[in-house]
């Protein structure tokens, strides 16, 4: 094993925690990240938060210093595009000018954003939130900005809306189906998350698709169903695709992201895949899942790491998530799909509530809003399938910590 | 900089020099301590960075949130001494301290 060369594509929350997981066994072999990007790994949550806002410095954001690469001895390449797989023999090409050889191969590729059609003189003013260097440029552009346009009503909209409107933006969302986070979560959320942006002066148009953007004069133009909205520029969050691009055409088998097993492993036989990348069974949800989320890209990163080492150990997880939006913090845990009841704790209006999505008598999932002991709770009520009281879990004067004996 | 010293469940110590205005978390993770895991990468939502402060400190960190207290009240191995690493940011007067891990964040 030690005498291996395992080569990790993709220097993101995934690759990076595959390569601190494997040290951290003992793995004694040759390491090495090949990154598209020109920085070392870094968090992507704050982006579209903190660092946004400008409260936060890039140097920051890094999860390890450089000096932690260096030490244990796990090469980085910045910049480095990774243009083919040889599966047979074991080879990759870079940048199409330089190849390397492995024994393991670790995909962890993550995702993009998924773009917008617009006319050729206005994609200048148009953003995407996903990198360091997205957000520099759109920290660039706020300077000399008065209105922004966001197109789409998810958390990453969501949390920009909140962000620019901190920085004095008048702002639009722009949505397309009948409520914001409609993909997401409940309708009781959608409508309290409304409610809060409306009263901090952001507008939301719901059920409204775009049909063209255009240049007028200095302004963008977006023309929608709904009639058209100007802006000095617009942010685009509508979804990402994952980069299996490289996989498939390597001939992994791949499906609205690369295909693996419990153990992080693709359909080719030393090649493993980590992350936003990977469609992955979920055994809570008796499916299979692809995940946005820093929690599924360390855990999966340790789980290559153990099938790696010959210690395989499933990946069993329960998802979570959170979303920073004004002074509200919301804790998501668990898949909001197919339940059958929703119990509420706490009332929306004092700003601090929890909703837990039941199938069947079982909790399956929950959004807690500034509720930090809810969400713990709710993490241990799903994973370990505890049947709970409903009375007593709605009950709001009873420590959450007491509504399970 | 001032010096902090962390120490592992297994009783493993790293002293190291940290940046005065990082937290405690970022002092560890810089330093590729192990023991603290700091999932959320210091938002205060995942609890996987508590530490135990001794208590001849406690009057030189900030006071517990209710936010912070809520997250600690789920981990397995609180006591009363624990706090969250990314909440604690570091100063001056920090120079000298010690640190402890629990066995696992999870």
């Amino acid at each position: 094993m030690d005498n291996q060369k395992i080569i990790i594509i993709g220097g993101g929350q995934a690759g990076c925690q595959t390569a601190t997981s494997l040290r951290a066994s003992s793995f004694s072999g040759e390491i090495s990240i090949y990154c598209s990007e020109n920085y070392l790994p870094y968090q992507r949550p704050p982006l579209s938060k903190k660092f946004l806002l400008g409260e936060l410095d890039k140097e920051r954001l890094f999860f390890k210093p450089e000096k932690f690469y260096r030490d244990n001895n796990i090469n980085f390449f910045l910049n480095s595009y990774v243009t083919k797989i040889e599966t047979e023999n074991k080879k990759i090409f870079v940048n199409n000018n330089k190849e390397d050889s492995y024994d393991k191969l670790v995909l962890a590729t993550g995702t993009k954003p998924r773009e917008i059609e617009a006319d050729k003189d206005s994609t200048k003013n148009i953003f995407y939130l996903r990198s360091i260097d997205d957000v520099l440029k759109i920290k660039d552009k706020v300077k000399n900005s008065k209105k922004v346009a966001i197109i789409g009503g998810g958390y990453i909209g969501l949390e920009v809306a909140a962000i620019l409107k901190k920085l004095e933006l008048s702002v639009t969302i722009i949505e397309m189906a009948g409520r914001i986070l409609e993909r997401v979560t409940s309708q009781i959320i959608s409508d309290f998350y409304t409610k809060i942006h409306n009263e901090e002066g952001v507008k939301i148009l719901t059920n409204t698709s775009v049909e063209r953007i255009t240049k007028k004069s200095k302004d963008m133009e977006i023309l929608t169903n709904n009639g058209s909205i100007s802006a000095d520029f617009i942010v685009v969050g509508i979804g990402v695709i994952p980069c299996d691009e490289l996989a498939s055409k390597s001939g992994l088998k791949v499906q609205n992201g690369i295909l693996v097993n419990e153990f992080c492993e693709t359909s080719v036989k030393d090649i493993y895949s980590a992350g936003d990348c990977t469609l992955h069974p979920n055994s809570y949800y008796n499916k299979d899942i692809r995940l946005e989320s820093v929690h599924n890209a360390i855990e999966q990163g340790k789980t290559v790491a153990s099938s790696i080492m010959d210690k395989k150990e499933p990946y069993n997880q329960i998802p979570w998530f959170w979303s920073d939006q004004y002074d509200l913090k919301l804790q998501i845990a668990g898949l909001c799909i197919d339940y059958d009841d929703i119990i509420v704790r706490g009332n929306s209006d004092n700003r601090s509530f929890a909703l837990f999505y039941m199938k069947n008598n079982y909790m399956i999932a929950s959004d807690c809003i500034n509720r930090p002991g809810e969400h713990m709770m709710s993490r241990k009520i799903i994973s370990d399938k505890i049947i709970v009281d409903q009375n007593r879990l709605s009950n709001d004067s009873i420590p959450i910590k007491e509504v399970i004996n | 900089m001032v010096k902090i010293t962390y120490i592992e469940h297994d009783g493993s110590e790293h002293a190291v020099d940290v940046e005065v205005g990082l937290s405690l978390m970022e002092g560890a993770v810089n330093n590729s301590i192990p023991g603290i895991d700091a999932d959320c990468g210091g938002g205060c939502a995942c609890a996987t960075c508590m530490i135990f402060v001794d208590k001849d400190w406690k009057e030189k960190i900030p006071e517990l949130s209710d936010e912070e207290e809520s997250m600690l009240d789920f981990h397995e191995y609180r006591e009363e001494n624990s706090r969250l690493a990314c909440q604690i940011p570091i100063t001056d007067e920090f120079d000298g301290m010690i640190v402890k891990m629990p066995p696992s964040q999870q």
